[in-house]
């Protein structure tokens, strides 16, 4: 294209003045500025329609990045994330200087969010942990006494405070009669659940699942009115238990006195015995007299105990949750 | 006479910018260019000559990254192009004809009445009425080289004629508006005769 146009020529100036001042008219008055609405909304639909720079998407993608972390750093905060996530996030929180709470078992990670949202104590977790190559299962099958030596790492300690626990209550006799045997056998189960469930001990963050564990305490709770004078003896074994169990039936005021001391485990030494069979793994224990199933869940349920209203509907959740429980609510007991 | 490039020498940094989506380079072409199209359209008869400017807008925008070239006229020329078009579609749609910009009789009355000092100060109505004069295609010419300033190529592009095709039109159109703003002199009482747009050399108007 050269620079001369021959349209150049023609709209130049011309001979008529007429023209011209016609011509420059139509140039000067069709030319109108769309009114202000009408611009802005013109512009708001382009800058919709514009494509995205590079530009605008480092920016949203920061602003993304930083939302997410934040995000993930709340949830971490709260030992929200399951194990992994966890000390993924706080791995990466530490490297600016921000210390979260570490999932000590990896085991208790993943699993503890689910139940205690469900409010279920998983039984594969106390399942679980038996398997027989692994390290807990030893512990499960040596009852009360590893608790007082093993310093085992972190899993193990929760036991061993546990199993602690009961002896300074043996002192108490408060325990009924009779009880000892059962107790020292529930001991044993603690013992052997422990094991399977050191981190829920540790951690404060198993509250939220005890409390979630706590309905299947109602539903043992109404078996147990019944069950209970029949099993007088068995109640006691459970000291741990006891405190909550004061406080939901009333007629169990046998029991209360026994269970109160009952941390005691006291039990503990003769009910190693007693547990021979349930010597091999903890689960056989359990198994023994109750149920299998509560051996497992329960533990977390302790908390909660008082505050549910007893359903009838829960019998299939007996005694093993309060085996379970026992545990949970052993370091408590010992405060008291 | 003719707009010409408004952004001149930095209508190439405008383009990069505007192609890399600064919000400040599509400002700056939509107020170099939403005027023309406004006026392009309105002389056009566009049904809804607003809506077409925003169409027109729209696929720029979208279609920027098929432009090729940093010449201003070029650019020009291409977004007259989409006007074009979307103005056909417009009128397809709405059915509308494109020719009755003023009902003659307007015309008739106005025509060699135009004194001198009286074109200085043509009114919008009274531009339209001009070009109402025109043929379509002789419109479409005027305002495409007087209102966008176009040139030549651009325009036989718009309109996908040949230049010479361009030049005749211009040319033509030209000598009707001698036709219709009559000789100097003539006062609105002439009778403008038996047609309804009395041009002062008489028949061969169109």
């Amino acid at each position: 294209m050269s620079n001369h146009d021959p349209l150049d020529e023609l709209f130049g100036p011309q001979d008529d003045p007429r023209v011209d001042a016609a011509m420059r008219a139509i140039g000067d008055l069709l030319l109108e500025e769309p009114d202000e609405l009408t611009a802005r909304r013109h512009r708001r639909a382009m800058a919709a329609a514009r494509p995205v720079g590079i530009r605008q998407v480092v920016e949203r993608s920061v602003v993304a990045g930083v939302a997410a972390t934040a995000a993930a750093l709340a949830l971490a905060a709260g030992g929200l994330l399951p194990g992994p996530a966890q000390d993924v996030v706080a791995d990466l929180a530490s490297l600016v200087g921000l210390d979260l709470p570490r999932p000590t078992t990896e085991g208790d990670l993943t699993e503890a969010p689910a139940s205690s949202e469900k409010g279920e104590a998983p039984e594969a977790e106390d399942a679980s942990p038996p398997p027989s190559g692994r390290p807990d299962t030893p512990d499960a099958s040596t009852p009360a006494v590893p608790t007082p030596d093993t310093p085992t790492p972190e899993t193990t300690t929760p036991d061993t405070t546990t199993p602690g626990t009961p002896t300074p209550d043996t002192s108490t006799p408060g325990d009924v009669g009779g009880d000892d045997d059962r107790t020292a056998g529930d001991a044993t189960r603690r013992s052997e659940d422990t094991p399977g469930r050191p981190r829920e001990l540790d951690r404060p963050a198993d509250e939220p699942g005890r409390s979630g564990a706590a309905p299947r305490r109602p539903s043992e709770a109404p078996g147990r009115t019944t069950a209970q004078q029949g099993r007088s003896s068995e109640a006691p074994g459970r000291p741990s238990e006891i405190p909550a169990r004061s406080e939901d039936t009333p007629g169990r005021s046998e029991d209360a006195p026994g269970r109160s001391g009952g941390t005691p485990a006291a039990g503990d030494t003769p009910a190693v015995g007693d547990t021979p069979a349930a010597g091999d793994t903890p689960v056989t224990d359990d198994s023994e007299g109750l149920p299998p199933e509560q051996s497992e869940g329960p533990d977390d349920g302790a908390v909660g105990l008082p505050e549910l209203p007893q359903g009838p509907t829960l019998p299939q959740w007996p005694e093993r949750a309060f085996g379970a429980q026992v545990h949970d609510a052993a370091p408590p007991a010992d405060g008291l | 006479m003719g707009r010409g490039a408004l952004l001149g020498p930095t209508f190439v940094s405008v383009l990069r910018a505007a192609r890399r989506g600064r919000q400040s380079a599509w400002d700056a072409i939509y107020r170099d260019l939403a005027p023309p199209l406004l006026g392009y359209a309105r002389s056009q008869n566009a049904p809804d000559p607003e809506d077409l400017v925003g169409e027109v807008f729209l696929e720029v925008v979208r279609s920027l990254s098929r432009f090729e070239g940093d010449e201003e006229e070029r650019f020009r020329g291409w977004v007259f192009t989409i006007a074009r078009r979307r103005l056909v579609d417009a009128r397809r749609r709405s059915g509308r004809r494109p020719a009755d910009l003023t009902a003659p009789g307007v015309l008739a009355e106005r025509a060699g009445t135009y004194e001198d000092d009286a074109l200085e100060r043509l009114s919008l109505e009274d531009v339209r009425a001009l070009l109402a004069c025109l043929s379509e295609d002789q419109r479409e010419v005027m305002v495409l080289r007087l209102v966008a300033g176009l040139r030549t190529a651009e325009i036989a592009e718009v309109t996908g004629r040949h230049p010479e095709a361009v030049k005749g039109l211009a040319k033509r159109a030209i000598a009707r508006l001698r036709e219709v703003l009559g000789t100097p002199g003539r006062s609105a009482d002439d009778p403008p005769g038996d047609e309804d747009v009395p041009p002062p050399s008489g028949p061969g108007r169109r």
